[in-house]
C-alpha cells in the first residue's frame, strides 16, 4: 500500500512541477510577496519523536532562511496522515487560515536508515504538488533535501539548504580548514596540517577545496578532495601562493602568487597547466573572483597608493578601478547573479565593514552595522541572497550570514573557538 | 598622533631587556627616557643615533649556539637571537626612522656572523584582511632585507618570508598590540 502512495507521489512530483513553478514564479515577480505555506506537524512512530521534532525543525528553519516563504501556523488539530481520505477538508482549512500551500512530511525508521515521505499541496484546488521519499542516515540531511525540493518547485531557483561552508578555526589549537553545514551545524575538521592555514576556496563543483598552508614552511597552494581526503599540491612558487577562484565552467583559475616579485594575478587550468600572467604592475594585485560568465576578473590592487577594487577582462585587459570611497577595500566577491560585487570596506572609525556595490561601481552600500568590531571576508550564497563573513562582534571571531539587503543576521559558530575565512560551496 | 621622542640613555641595565623584550616589552621610563605617543603607550624606542648598537655591548657574544629553526611562526616562547624586531606603521612597509638604528645594529651583527643565516619574517596585526596582510608582511620582508643589502649585509645570509596576520605577539584588539604585531622578526638558523 504505502509502495504505491510513494510511486504515486513521485509521479505526481515529476509532472506537477513546470506549471505550478510558473505560476509561483509569476506572483512572486509581481510584487516580491512571500508564499504562505503552512507546514502541518511532521508525523511518524511516537517513539522517533525526538528526531522527527529536529526534521520538522530544520526544514522550517530551512524554508524561512530561503526568504521565500512565510510559514502559516496549522490550526490546532490539524495534521496530515499518508491515507489522504481528508484531504479536502485540510486544504479548506489550510486556505481559510490564509496558506496557498501545505507541506507535510512523514518521517520512520527504514532498517538502518530513516525515511522521509513529504508533500506540498496547493490549496487552491488541492492539487500535490510535491510529492517525495528520503532515504538517508541523517535526519538533518534528509530535512534540507526536503526544504530544496519545496524551494525548487515554488520558486524554480536552486536551494541552498545542502549547501557547506568551509572555513579556518583554531579549535584543534592550530589552524585547521573545517567543513559545516550552511546552518553551523556538523562541523569537521578536513586537515591535520598542525601549521597555518589560509583562505580555503570551493572548486566549481563543490567536490575540492584549495587552501593555502605552512605545512612545508612557507605558503604553498594544496588541492583536498574532500570525498576521499585526498591531498595534493597545486601551487608551490617561490614566495606566497594563494589559493585560486574556479570560473563557474570549471575549465579556469584565477589566483594571486609573489612569484614575481610582488603579488600579481595569473589564470591557469584547474590542471595547473596553460598558466598565463594578467597583471604587470609594481603594485600587489590579489584575491581575484570571476564574474558568473567567466568573462571578467574582479581584484584587490594597491596600484593607486592604497588597497582598491579594479575590475579586468579575463585576459587581463580593461583593468579599471571600481571603489573611489575610503582608503581600504579588499577581498572582492561577484555575486551569482553577476550584478553586484561584495567586498571589505573599511568606514570611519576605522572598522572593517561589509560593502556590497553594483558591478560599474556605483550604489555602493554598506551591509554590516557599523560599531567597534571588524567584519570580513564576505562570500555569496549561491543564490545570492545571503552573504556570509567573519566578525569579532562577540568576542572571539565568528562565522556569520546576513540577508544581502543587510536585513537579517544569523551567527553560525559558536564552538568557543575562533573562526574565519568562511567560503560558501557552490549547489 | 604625535611621536614625542625621548630618548632612552639608560646603559646596561636596560640594555638587556631591551634585547630580550624585542618589540613586545612595555618598558616603564625609571632614570632613561621613552619614546611615548600621546596616547600614553609606550611604543617605541630609539638609541642615539652615535652610541653603538645594544648587542656589541653585550659580551661575550660567541656563545650563540641557537636551536635551529626551520620557521619562526608559533615559536614566540623560544629563546630570543640577538637581533631585534622592527616596527612598523599602519599598512605601512617603509623602514620607519626610528627603525633605522635597530636595523643597522642588525645589520652589524650579521656581518660579524657571516656564517649565519637569516630568515626575515614579515608579520601584519590582525586589521585588514588575511591576503592583502600576507603581501604586506611580505612587503615589510623585503623592504628589510633591502636594508640589511645596502647596510652591506650578504644576500647568502638572507631569506623572506611572510605570516601577514598569523602567529601575531599578543591578540588584543588595542593598539599597544597593533604595533607589537606590525613588525619583522629575524630567525637565526
Amino acid at each position: 500500500m504505502r509502495v504505491l502512495i510513494v510511486i504515486a507521489l513521485m509521479l505526481f512530483w515529476e509532472c506537477g512541477v513546470s506549471v505550478a513553478a510558473d505560476l509561483f514564479l509569476e506572483s512572486r515577480r509581481a510584487n516580491a510577496e512571500k508564499i504562505a505555506l503552512m507546514v502541518l506537524p511532521f508525523s511518524g512512530d511516537p517513539a522517533d519523536a525526538a528526531q522527527i521534532a529536529l526534521v520538522e525543525r530544520t526544514v522550517r528553519a530551512d524554508l524561512l532562511r530561503s526568504q521565500h516563504f512565510s510559514l502559516i501556523d496549522p490550526p490546532p488539530g490539524l495534521s496530515r496522515s499518508w491515507e489522504g481520505a481528508e484531504d479536502a477538508v485540510r486544504m479548506a482549512e489550510a486556505s481559510k487560515a490564509g496558506a496557498v500551500a501545505v507541506a507535510a512530511a512523514e518521517v520512520r525508521k527504514d532498517g538502518a536508515l530513516l525515511q522521509l515521505l513529504g508533500s506540498a499541496h496547493e490549496t487552491g484546488k488541492g492539487t500535490q504538488v510535491v510529492g517525495v521519499q528520503i532515504s538517508t542516515k541523517s535526519a538533518r540531511g534528509m530535512a534540507h533535501r526536503f526544504s530544496d525540493k519545496l524551494v525548487a518547485h515554488f520558486t524554480g531557483e536552486v536551494g541552498i539548504a545542502q549547501t557547506q561552508i568551509a572555513y579556518i578555526s583554531d579549535l584543534s589549537g592550530k589552524k585547521e580548514i573545517y567543513l559545516m553545514d550552511y546552518d553551523g551545524e556538523g562541523e569537521i575538521r578536513i586537515t591535520s596540517d598542525r601549521s597555518i592555514v589560509l583562505s580555503p576556496r570551493w572548486s566549481h563543483d563543490a567536490k575540492q577545496v584549495a587552501y593555502t598552508s605552512y605545512r612545508s614552511g612557507k605558503p604553498d597552494v594544496y588541492l583536498l578532495d574532500i570525498l576521499h581526503g585526498k591531498r595534493k599540491t597545486l601551487l608551490a612558487y617561490p614566495g606566497s601562493n594563494f589559493p585560486p577562484a574556479w570560473s563557474s565552467s570549471g575549465e579556469w583559475v584565477v589566483f594571486s602568487m609573489t612569484r614575481d616579485g610582488n603579488a600579481e594575478i595569473y589564470v591557469m587550468r584547474p590542471d595547473a597547466t596553460g598558466l598565463m600572467r594578467l597583471t604587470f604592475d609594481d603594485a600587489n594585485d590579489l584575491s581575484p573572483t570571476w564574474s558568473p560568465d567567466g568573462k571578467q576578473v574582479a581584484f584587490t590592487s594597491d596600484r593607486g597608493g592604497n588597497p582598491q577594487i579594479y575590475m579586468m577582462d579575463s585576459d587581463g585587459a580593461h583593468v579599471r578601478r571600481l571603489t573611489f570611497s575610503g582608503t581600504y577595500n579588499t577581498s572582492p566577491a561577484w555575486s551569482p547573479k553577476g550584478d553586484q560585487i561584495a567586498y571589505t570596506c573599511r568606514d570611519e572609525q576605522k572598522r572593517l565593514k561589509i560593502c556590497v556595490m553594483r558591478v560599474e561601481g556605483d550604489e555602493v552600500a554598506q551591509v554590516t552595522e557599523a560599531g567597534d568590531w571588524d567584519d570580513e571576508s564576505p562570500s555569496w550564497s549561491p543564490n545570492g541572497r545571503e552573504i556570509l563573513f567573519a566578525s569579532n562582534r562577540a568576542g572571539k571571531r565568528h562565522l556569520f550570514a546576513i540577508s544581502a539587503d543587510g536585513s537579517k543576521l544569523l551567527r553560525l559558530t559558536s564552538n568557543g573557538a575562533n573562526n574565519t575565512s568562511p567560503a560558501w560551496s557552490p549547489h | 598622533m604625535k611621536t614625542s621622542f625621548v630618548i632612552y640613555t639608560a646603559a646596561a641595565i636596560g640594555l638587556s631587556s631591551l634585547v630580550l623584550a624585542g618589540c613586545a616589552k612595555k618598558v616603564t621610563p625609571a632614570s632613561g627616557t621613552l619614546d611615548i605617543f600621546d596616547d600614553g603607550i609606550v611604543e617605541e624606542r630609539r638609541l642615539p643615533p652615535d652610541s653603538p648598537p645594544p648587542i656589541l655591548n653585550q659580551a661575550p657574544i660567541v656563545e650563540m649556539d641557537l636551536p635551529p629553526r626551520a620557521t619562526g611562526a608559533g615559536e614566540q616562547s623560544s629563546p630570543p637571537t640577538m637581533l631585534q624586531d622592527v616596527l612598523f606603521d599602519y599598512d605601512a612597509w617603509t623602514i620607519r626612522g626610528d627603525m633605522t638604528s635597530v636595523l643597522a645594529g642588525n645589520a652589524r651583527w650579521m656581518k660579524a656572523h657571516g656564517d649565519a643565516k637569516i630568515q626575515v619574517e614579515g608579520y601584519c596585526d590582525e586589521r585588514g584582511t588575511n591576503e592583502y596582510n600576507l603581501v604586506l608582511g611580505e612587503r615589510r620582508a623585503k623592504a628589510v632585507v633591502d636594508f640589511l643589502m645596502q647596510s652591506g649585509v650578504s644576500v647568502a645570509q638572507l631569506s623572506l618570508i611572510s605570516y601577514g596576520e598569523e602567529s601575531p605577539v599578543c591578540a588584543d584588539d588595542t593598539d599597544t598590540c597593533h604595533q607589537k604585531n606590525r613588525r619583522a622578526r629575524f630567525a637565526v638558523r
